[in-house]
């Protein structure tokens, strides 16, 4: 009986430490398997086999994450700049606006970085021959139909950048580099 | 779960309420679960292997245990003379080494395939290339937690029962908690079956005074690895990281800063490890003994990882040197070289082969091999020039006391932290050329210029480093005469209140959590 | 005597354990940053705990209603009584546990929400995490707000750092702050006990300007996606629910701000969302030009957040309709209310001067938490 007993207690003290320590397990596995999932990628395409997209402007190529001071020291000077401490970032980031692209650089740990490059008239095109106004076919045959989103539209994850490009009416309305952190 | 988790603290707070609320007879079962589950928390689909090294040691013991019943009632059944019943027993004795090789063979073969595989495939590959994609080929499991630890005690488990230092267990359940208790997993120490198998099966009582002292021991290990040992792995890592760049003085200071960090994080975790194993009722034995105050590597190594040291000796390098093969090539050693070389011949390849076996256990790779031979190195050496040095005390009047004998401890720290330096830079020919370069880079204007400080620590860091190296030295020097723990004895409130203050020193001063970064508060609008 | 002794050494072990938890205490309210010089955007929240007297209006929302929305302006125009209870970029669950948290102690007439939040449906960073949490008193909402906000392995928005945060360490702060213990400052010994004021009810003051013509902003980019995410919208259909479980009005709002742009996609999901569930929803935003509010004068960050010009003619709208649609009541004939939002008052007016003073003699601020 005493047995019977005896084991019964420990039967309990099982399911007990089971269940605390069931819960910190469970915590460090989410943040685990959280992790894995992290990477801001939207689509599936793998970012390990893909190029990194560069822009050329002027002569000038822009790779996204490069260090930004002597990139905007070679476009010359800007139509206008806009400087704000914004929602999204610590530091000051500023647009550099340069009439037919806009450039965002960010600023870590004291350095300051390309974060974006956004694509605003038909007067400058890809490296890849896209331009805004081109057709919606176009942009699939350079990025590949599995870039294509949900909403129809292009995003393509490259090394270290991605490309998101949308379309209205058929033709490209946008394009925009965007920094990525692999 | 690792020890510096919140959830390991946790985990072992409710084990230890709840293991000490239960019955006696239950505790056992208590352990051998939390021992499942703390195993299971780093990877769970490895229990099958520690499940096969616990089913294959238990049925190995039993299996020579049986052939030496059966001999003994063989010998014991008929009337034989003595020559036949010596015949008899060295045939019993064959067989049952026999299952013993078999079973330690197969212990020994999970941890080879799983720790070593990929890297005898990689060499074999380097030397004969038949495979372009040798990655397709590697095994890419997460090693079971301790397999390098409970497979060499199961080892010795075997061949202790062999040697019939202590009779096979029935109980497999025992062999289980033996082999997985789960303070040993993460570091050991090593422990023979003989020593805590009882003791994990009926645990002693825990008094205040075990209790006092073992809170003492887990605070202690805590604040070494936390506010040490972690701390200074910062600029371990970032001088470890570009040895190119740092030379010279930069790789003086990696070498002292190592020895801290190895140090602080070993015999803290294993002061957590025998702290916690206490307040369980398991008395594990100690794995250091003040190793830095040692004045010969050899005399280290019996103060440094001590279980680890008597493994080696008890089961690879005392059968290693009588072993038949050996002895026969020392006869032809005898015949050809001569009798000096002869008597040295055996314990020479005892060694050698120990020294090796010892650097690819602490890892599968080169530099790890490359640091078990420079110890051997210079073990050898000393040992030869051993008669010299006897000499010279004898004639000089020099003793190992004094300032002599704080030469030798100064040498034989710098020499075994450099030695460790293979560790550190994972990396054969980058030790040589960094240690090396300590003598022929003169930088070392660098420990005055501020240099010091790039590194990841500032100024609060290093004062504190040194201050946690006094205590340190402090504690190991009050311990040299009488142990700490005879000296507290019987005072709880002072064990108590060292704990106390232990713990909260380590959570303010601890380098753990997502480091504070200033400047990610101050700059950062809304 | 054997007796005696286990007495002393069980008072000396009780002692050492009170001892440390004093030090630990200590530790925590020294190592905590206290966000009174620099930045101050972590030291809004808490200062909703020493309200005296409850509120008829609770705003809660991000940086859209904590350099808004002037409580005390509310107060002198429409005798409403109000609170904002806005951190920089507060995630729309953290501001449904702040508002379930407020709840739980006061039943006003109306909340606001403002809704920019709703692009964010995910954790975005530590620090910001921080600045809206560790202000809360240990509660469950504080612990509900603590899980939904945590970076599990999610990416740092600025740094693309990978971050785990650690539950316990909201809990216990000095798990988190321990390692300031080498660069404490003067204001962290000064502000242990009790940290200034520096919100007016919630509002964050800056009477400076610094303005932007709308050619000078970014271009727009047209996003892949415009569609606010289901935790955000779960959240809001919550806020719903507790209000309606409170009898408390909703009320949405969309603050004027040029940057970040807001896009018709997401204006057209508020507006449809408002129908649908039968809120009211105030677009500021689109009333600015009718209300007379200037970019080039009336914010003080290039078009983010409003200045105390742009704020008060904001909450001058704002309070307009609730005064008028909600019949928020005008409490200033009552005396107790009176007396206290009198000294709220005296506070405001002086903070304006000191503002003032400020920037004539200097050009610029660089107090008041004008860092940069």
């Amino acid at each position: 009986m005493k047995r019977i007993i005896a084991l019964i207690i420990c039967a309990l003290a099982v399911v007990m430490l089971a269940a605390c320590s069931g819960d910190p397990a469970e915590t460090s596995d989410t943040g685990k398997s959280g992790g894995t999932n992290a990477p801001a990628q939207t689509n599936s395409n793998d970012a390990s086999d893909a190029v990194k997209p560069v822009f050329v402007y002027n002569g000038v190529t822009i790779e996204m994450n490069a260090l930004a001071d002597d990139v905007i020291a070679a476009l010359g000077d800007p139509v206008s700049t806009y400087e704000s401490p914004s929602c999204a970032f610590q530091g000051t980031d500023i647009n550099y606006n340069y009439g037919s692209i806009e450039i965002t650089v960010y600023e870590n740990e004291g350095e300051r970085r390309i974060y974006s490059l956004f694509v605003k008239d038909d007067l400058v095109s890809t490296p890849e021959g896209l331009s805004i106004g081109s057709p919606e076919s176009d942009a699939f045959s350079i990025y590949g139909d599995e870039s294509k989103t949900q909403s129809g539209n292009i995003i393509y994850n490259g090394k270290g950048a991605s490309v998101t490009v949308t379309f209205a009416d058929g033709k490209v309305a946008s394009i925009e580099y965007t920094a990525t952190f692999d | 779960m690792l020890y510096t988790s919140a959830e390991f603290i946790i985990f072992a707070a409710v084990l230890l309420a709840v293991y000490h609320t239960l019955p006696r007879v239950c505790k056992p079962y208590l352990l051998l679960l939390s021992s499942v589950i703390f195993f299971a928390s780093y990877a769970w689909y490895n229990l099958p292997f520690l499940i096969f090294t616990v089913l294959v040691t238990y049925a190995g013991g039993i299996a020579v245990a049986k052939v030496y019943e059966r001999g003994e009632g063989e010998i014991s059944s008929g009337e034989f003379d003595r020559e036949t019943k010596k015949e008899m027993r060295r045939r019993v004795k064959r067989r049952a080494k026999l299952v013993m090789a078999l079973t330690v063979t197969a212990d020994i073969a999970v941890l080879a395939v799983l720790k070593y595989y990929n890297f005898a495939l990689h060499n074999a590959n380097a030397l004969l290339h038949f495979t372009k994609n040798e990655s397709d080929l590697f095994i890419t499991l997460a090693l079971p937690l301790g397999i390098s630890f409970y497979t060499f005690m199961c080892v010795g488990y075997v061949v202790d029962v062999f040697r019939k230092k202590y009779s096979a267990e029935r109980n497999i359940l025992k062999v289980a908690l033996f082999a997985a208790y789960f303070p040993q997993l993460v570091q050991g120490p090593f422990s023979r079956y003989d020593e805590t198998g009882a003791q994990l099966w009926s645990p002693s009582d825990v008094g205040a005074d075990a209790l006092s002292w073992a809170f003492l021991r887990i605070a202690w290990g805590y604040f070494k690895k936390l506010v040490l040992a972690d701390r200074v792995a910062v600029a371990v890592n970032a001088l470890a990281g570009d040895a190119d760049a740092y030379r010279g003085a930069y790789a003086l200071a990696a070498v002292v800063l190592y020895s801290i960090r190895i140090y602080a994080d070993f015999t803290g975790g294993i002061d957590i490890t025998i702290g916690l194993s206490e307040a369980l009722g398991v008395k594990l034995r100690e794995n250091f003994i003040r190793p830095y105050f040692s004045k010969s590597i050899a005399e280290y190594w019996r103060r440094w990882h001590i279980s680890l040291g008597e493994w080696f000796r008890e089961y690879l390098f005392y059968p290693l040197s009588i072993a038949g093969p050996v002895g026969k090539a020392s006869k032809w050693v005898k015949k050809h070289v001569g009798a000096g070389a002869a008597k040295r011949f055996p314990v020479y390849v005892a060694t050698v082969i120990v020294w090796f076996v010892t650097g690819i256990w602490h890892g599968a790779a080169w530099n790890f091999i490359a640091w078990g031979m420079a110890n051997c190195v210079v073990i050898l050496i000393s040992q030869e020039l051993s008669p010299l040095y006897e000499k010279f005390h004898a004639k000089t009047g020099i003793g190992e006391g004094g300032a002599w004998g704080a030469f030798m401890i100064v040498r034989t720290y710098f020499l075994m932290s450099m030695i460790r330096m293979f560790d550190v830079y994972a990396d054969v020919g980058k030790t040589f050329s960094a240690v090396g370069s300590i003598f022929t880079t003169f930088n070392y204007g660098v420990f005055f210029d501020g240099s010091m400080l790039t590194l990841g620590l500032t100024g609060a860091d290093y004062a504190l480093l040194a201050v946690g190296c006094a205590v340190i030295f402090a504690v190991s020097v009050l311990g040299g005469k009488k142990s700490l723990r005879e000296r507290t004895s019987g005072r709880y409130a002072l064990r108590v209140s060292l704990s106390c203050l232990l713990a909260v020193a380590t959570l303010v001063f601890g380098a753990y959590g997502i480091g504070y970064d200033a400047s990610q508060f101050i700059y950062n609008q809304f | 005597m054997e007796k005696k002794k286990r007495i002393r050494t069980a008072a000396i072990i009780i002692a050492a354990i009170l001892v440390s938890l004093c030090l630990l205490d200590i530790a925590t309210r020294l190592c905590v940053p206290k966000y009174m010089s620099g930045a101050l955007d972590g030291a809004f929240i808490a200062e909703y705990y020493d309200e005296k007297l409850p509120h008829d209006v609770l705003f809660v929302g991000d940086c859209e209603v904590f350099s808004n929305i002037s409580p005390v302006a509310l107060w002198r125009e429409y005798g409403i009584t109000s609170f904002v209870r806005g951190s920089a970029q507060q995630l729309i669950w953290q501001s449904y546990y702040l508002l379930e948290e407020m709840l739980a102690h006061e039943t006003p007439k109306a909340v606001v929400f403002n809704v920019l939040s709703l692009k964010y449906n995910e954790p975005q960073k530590e620090a910001y995490n921080r600045i809206a949490l560790d202000g809360m008193k240990l509660s469950r909402y504080k612990l509900a707000a603590v899980e939904a906000s945590m970076l599990q392995g999610q990416r740092d928005a600025d740094t693309g750092e990978v971050v785990n945060e650690s539950f316990l360490s909201y809990v216990f702060p000095l798990l988190r702050y321990h390692s300031r213990w080498s660069s404490l400052t003067s204001d962290d010994v000064k502000y242990m006990y009790g940290r200034d004021k520096v919100t007016h009810n919630g509002y964050y003051m800056r009477v400076d300007a610094n303005g932007v013509s709308p050619d000078e902003l970014p271009a727009v980019r047209p996003l892949d996606d415009y569609t606010f995410g289901s935790t955000a919208t779960e959240y809001l259909d919550k806020m719903v629910t507790l209000c309606e479980s409170h009898g408390v009005e909703l009320i949405l709002m969309k603050a004027p701000s040029l940057v970040p742009h807001w896009y018709d996609e997401y204006e057209a999901q508020v507006e449809a969302y408002a129908s649908a569930h039968g809120l009211r929803y105030i677009n500021v935003l689109a009333a600015a030009n009718d209300i007379g509010i200037d970019y080039e004068t009336d914010t003080f960050d290039r078009g983010m957040h409003m200045n105390l010009s742009g704020a008060e003619k904001v909450t001058s709208y704002v309070g307009g309709i609730l005064s008028d649609e909600f019949g928020i009541p005008d409490r200033r004939g009552d005396e107790e209310y009176a007396s206290v939002w009198a000294e709220k008052e005296k506070f405001y007016d002086d903070m304006i001067a000191a503002q003032q003073k400020e920037l004539a003699e200097l050009g610029h601020l660089v107090h008041f938490g004008a860092v940069g």
